[in-house]
């Protein structure tokens, strides 16, 4: 814990504001901004906003020297991968057709993914 | 130098370099907790693809108002431990005990509301898995956003409690005197697990209850 800057605790309050400001914003515009398709890159850019306050402010990422800082925005790259490609990889599937016929050659999924009533003598839990 | 009177140990060199040890290791920790995390975003990711009108319904079907309350309890006990560590910094152990309880006061109130919102969520049977029984929304993608819903705000649930035990203790530590303006690693590293906490919320709020 070398010498840091003298910071006052207004500082930490004028973040802490902005990050209300922008928990209300969000909030408005969940719930009555209809912006469609723009809605989750919004309400996301918004989330990552306030992560990249509490990070750098709250978490004194600012002032971290070396290593430390490299940690967090790693795991946060690979997050983006696992995402990404997994998400890629569903919205870019083909549902395959046999060339004789409209027959798919997966299999059809159920309708429902229960295998048994709710509550069924054989589960210990449940209503 | 004995163990017993001091936390420093003469095998890290220095002072700093026991820190900033304590602090890497930390904070690759916090990197294993965003990869932890990342599998339940990704499962919902995918089948928000899947099933988008469902979500939108069950989304609708939750009390955003308090998840907004919530959110800005969490964000408020993060700048109360933000103060805590700035407060240790210049060794004021009182107030760094007292911006901590505050922050664990607010912490409760989420868990508290968490609490209600599971007890009505039980009522109607809007419940993970086989047990689903919600009459106003269809089996497949309801059922599955409930499951979602469920582990991500159970798994931060879990974390809440944890991060309430560390900065308990945190307390404990500044009532016996333990942490000074010289020696305060616990207080940064518990403050960092808090804040990352926090940071899970921040996405998992517009992910569940402002779906549209």
């Amino acid at each position: 814990m070398a010498e840091h800057g003298r910071k006052s605790v207004w500082g930490y309050v004028g973040i802490w504001g902005v990050l209300v400001v922008l928990t209300v914003a969000t909030w408005l515009l969940g719930t009555r901004g209809h912006l469609g398709h723009w809605s989750l890159p919004v309400a996301l850019g918004i989330a990552l906003t306030k992560t990249a306050l509490v990070a750098m402010f709250f978490m004194h990422l600012v002032e971290q020297p070396g290593a430390r800082r490299v940690v967090f925005p790693v795991s946060a790259l690979f997050l983006a991968l696992l995402l990404g490609l997994s998400l890629v990889e569903a919205m870019t599937r083909v549902r395959m057709a046999r060339p004789d016929g409209p027959k798919a050659l997966e299999p059809v999924r159920p309708a429902s993914t229960r295998t048994a009533p709710p509550g069924s003598p054989t589960r210990r839990v449940g209503h | 130098m004995s163990s017993e009177t001091t936390p420093w140990r003469e095998y890290f060199g220095s002072r700093e370099n026991q820190s900033h040890a304590a602090q890497l290791g930390m904070w690759i920790f916090l990197g294993s907790e965003v990869l932890l995390f990342t599998n339940l975003f990704v499962g919902y990711a995918v089948y928000r693809y899947y099933y988008p009108e469902v979500f939108i319904e069950a989304s609708h079907h939750l009390a955003t108002g308090w998840a907004t309350v919530q959110t800005l309890l969490l964000v408020t006990s993060s700048l109360c431990v933000a103060l805590a560590v700035h407060f240790i910094r210049s060794g004021r152990a009182f107030w760094m005990g007292v911006a901590l309880l505050v922050a664990m006061g607010l912490g409760l109130g989420f868990l508290v509301i968490k609490g209600w919102e599971y007890w009505k969520h039980w009522t109607e049977g809007a419940l993970p898995g086989e047990y689903y029984r919600l009459a106003e929304l269809p089996d497949r993608g309801g059922s599955l956003f409930f499951t979602l819903y469920f582990l991500l705000t159970g798994l931060h649930a879990l974390h809440m409690l944890a991060g309430l035990s560390v900065l308990g203790w945190l307390v404990w530590g500044a009532l016996v005197g333990r942490y000074t303006a010289e020696y305060h690693v616990p207080v940064e590293v518990g403050g960092l697990y808090w804040h990352l906490v926090d940071v899970f919320w921040l996405f998992i709020y517009p992910l569940l209850y402002l779906v549209e």
